[in-house]
């Protein structure tokens, strides 16, 4: 009877650590390590925004860490009484809440304010990542064309979460982040730049993985890697 | 050797005789709690599965009600700006028209309906708002609509009652419970044009969209008018090229020197600018490092052209880019030309250029020339904005004063430089204007003020960014 309960015990143990497998870690770490004077970047900008906000700084949000935000940061340090070194480290940058939110301790693309620019790259990604680089920007473009478009929502977001309208958000690949040196990101910029290799289409498809028959209907504009595009 | 295994197997069971019993319950054990793990598990995921359905469906019903809301207020709205006496009340009602007519776009957004199921709808719903807000603008001004105006809104209003009609069809089917969204999705994609009397549901959306068959195309002051789709580019040349023309011209951008080989893509032959397409690779460089560039075919001009490749360390600041980007257009026939803004990503910078004539920037004749940072080599160019604006025009002669236009000005904005400009407006026409920079609380911003009318035409907000200055 023992043994059975052991066996029993044992196998709840497995049971239960089964169903714990896929819990993600998830804490706050402070963007950078330190932000000092002569430091510049999205980092510091991002803590001008903060301190203007709460009046500690009236200078330009530059994302240059010049004297004056110096001075902020000292203010804003002795205020809240923390060590005042002028120097923002990482308990200075937690208490303004510029902590990031990092998963399983790999950096994870900026969840707060996911910019366009990382949505249309990761609607590239799934869509277009194996093609050329032209090829990518046009993806980029007709995204672009359709946000432009009559016929289509008229935000960036309402063109690639359409339901249906693109299967990489239906099969969930959209959600992928992506690292910023990947080149759909440069693709995602030239196309937010302007650059249209398709001149103003608004439908793209794999000819060899086309599953809706009307899309032999379109006229085919031209043909760039694997896709063809029309409008 | 029959035997032999027979023995075998019968010594193994007389051995483990001890421990059978216990090992047949540990298996049945592990057995039950697997198969009660797994069904458990199994009705949980269906549980889940099946909530988030319902969850989804609704939201789908929820978007489609709210359209069909917006629409029964659309057609009334257009019903009673027929009627009204005065421009102020038309004014009133048509600025209503706007807004719900994009809130009903919005929601059809929504809808999991593939794309060009209903394209002419959505054209439609657009094509309302935009109309509606370019009358509201002449309108709030006190001028009357014109007849022609007044049966363009007509006609819109028959296509709103209609669209109603077959929008409370799937209501009806929506509020009976018969309506599933999850079917339309994955069939509407693949059903459509083929089988498209099998599935009841994609035919019906499908109906929604045949009320706009003959639908007119609609010519108004607005960035969505149909003038729009057939506008000719003003700066293309009169002279044809053929394809060995535009090859050696594209030879010629790039610079023979540096390239390794050129090859005809396919050319594009639809659309305002025709164009011949090459693939060029580089010497000392990657089949994949190369670039495709665009020759018009009438004109045999730069349509656009990029080069992907890796980019090394900045050796050049934003003065030195610059001064290489203009004299590289100096020396491609683009003369005249300023840059206005610039943006900087990772090894590059983005340059935008616009031609001045007479000391008038002109904003519309944009060229954007892309610079890589690490040796000033051109890595791309587009000069659509250009190909299609591009002129010498007939500047008239401004009839308020610099002087008489900063008075306009909200006097908080603290001025810093002024100039003249041509700016372009959404629906493909231009504007003579004073530009004025100045600046309020910190922030930058750009006001136009129209040299022959007074009004103030737009303002721009600029960001500036270590990267570059954005206008919003």
């Amino acid at each position: 009877m023992k043994k059975l309960v052991k066996v029993v015990a044992f196998c709840l143990i497995i049971v239960f650590s089964v169903t714990l497998i896929g819990q993600e870690k998830m804490y706050f770490v402070s963007p950078a390590n330190s932000l000092k004077v002569g430091d510049n970047g999205q980092d510091v900008k991002d803590m001008q925004q903060e301190l203007k906000n709460w009046g500690y700084y009236d200078g330009k949000v530059n994302g240059v860490f010049g004297n004056d935000t110096f001075t902020s940061v000292l203010r804003y340090q002795k205020n809240y009484g923390l060590d005042p070194t002028g120097i923002a480290d990482e308990l200075t940058l937690l208490s303004m809440g510029l902590g990031q939110m990092i998963e399983s301790g790999s950096a994870y693309a900026a969840t707060k304010n996911v910019s366009d620019e990382q949505l249309l790259a990761r609607a590239i990604n799934g869509e277009a990542r194996g093609e050329p680089f032209e090829g990518q920007v046009a993806v980029g473009a007709v995204i672009l064309n359709r946000v432009k478009s009559s016929k289509f929502p008229k935000t960036l977001a309402g063109v690639i979460y359409q339901p249906g309208a693109f299967t990489a958000v239906s099969d969930g690949q959209i959600t992928v982040p992506i690292s910023p040196n990947s080149t759909v990101v440069k693709a995602a910029r030239d196309a937010l730049a302007g650059w249209d290799p398709t001149e103003g289409c608004l439908y793209y498809w794999n000819p060899a993985t086309a599953t809706s028959s009307w899309i032999w209907s379109r006229k085919v504009h031209l043909k760039i890697g694997r896709h063809w595009f029309g409008i | 050797m029959e035997n032999y295994e027979y023995r075998n197997v019968y010594d193994q069971n007389d051995v483990r005789k001890g421990g059978r019993g216990f090992w047949s319950i540990t298996v049945a054990i592990i057995a039950i709690l697997a198969l009660v793990g797994v069904s458990s598990w199994g009705y949980y995921q269906y549980k889940q599965a099946n909530a988030l359905r319902i969850q989804t469906n609704n939201n789908y019903n929820r978007a489609f009600v709210d359209l069909a809301d917006y629409v029964d207020n659309l057609e009334v709205l257009l019903a009673k700006s027929l009627v009204t006496s005065t421009p102020k009340s038309t004014s009133a009602m048509l600025e209503e028209v706007w807004r719900q007519s994009n809130l009903a776009q919005a929601n059809m957004g929504q809808l999991p309906v593939s794309p060009p199921l209903l394209e002419k709808t959505s054209n439609y719903l657009t094509q309302v708002g935009d109309m509606a807000y370019a009358l509201n603008t002449k309108t709030l001004n006190g001028s009357p609509l014109t007849n022609k105006e007044y049966d363009s809104i007509k006609k819109l209003h028959g296509y709103a009652l209609s669209l109603q009609k077959s929008l409370h069809g799937i209501e009806n089917q929506i509020n009976a419970g018969k309506m599933n969204w999850g079917k339309t999705t994955t069939r509407a994609a693949r059903v459509q044009s083929v089988a498209k009397a099998n599935d009841p549901q994609t035919s019906q959306i499908d109906n929604i969209d045949k009320n706009f068959q003959e639908y007119p195309s609609l010519i108004y002051d607005g960035p969505y008018s149909d003038h729009m789709l057939k506008t000719k580019p003003l700066g293309l040349k009169d002279k044809k090229v053929t394809v060995n023309e535009a090859q050696e011209i594209a030879r010629k951008f790039i610079g023979s020197d540096k390239i390794r080989d050129i090859k005809k893509l396919d050319k594009n032959d639809v659309g305002s600018i025709k164009t011949f397409r090459f693939k060029v690779t580089y010497k000392n460089s990657t089949d994949q490092q190369g670039a495709e560039i665009d020759i018009t075919q009438q004109g045999g001009q730069i349509y656009w052209m990029l080069r992907n490749r890796d980019f090394g360390k900045d050796t050049l600041n934003m003065e030195e880019a610059k001064k290489t980007a203009l004299s590289f257009l100096e020396k491609k026939g683009f003369t005249s030309m300023k840059d206005t803004y610039y943006q900087k990503t990772d090894g590059t910078a983005v340059i935008c250029y616009a031609y001045t004539q007479d000391n008038v920037i002109v904003y519309p004749d944009l060229v954007k020339v892309k610079v890589a940072l690490d040796d000033g080599e051109i890595v791309g160019i587009e000069s659509k904005g250009y190909l299609y604006n591009h002129r010498v025009r007939s500047i008239p002669k401004a009839k308020l004063t610099m002087e008489e236009a900063r008075k306009r000005i909200n006097n908080k904005l603290n001025i810093t430089n002024q100039r003249m400009a041509i700016i372009p407006t959404d629906f493909k026409t231009e504007k003579y204007c004073y530009e004025f920079t100045g600046k309020v609380d910190g922030h930058d911003f750009l006001i136009y003020i129209n040299a022959l009318t007074g009004k103030e035409e737009d303002v721009l907000m600029l960001i500036a960014t270590e990267n570059g200055t954005l206008t919003m």
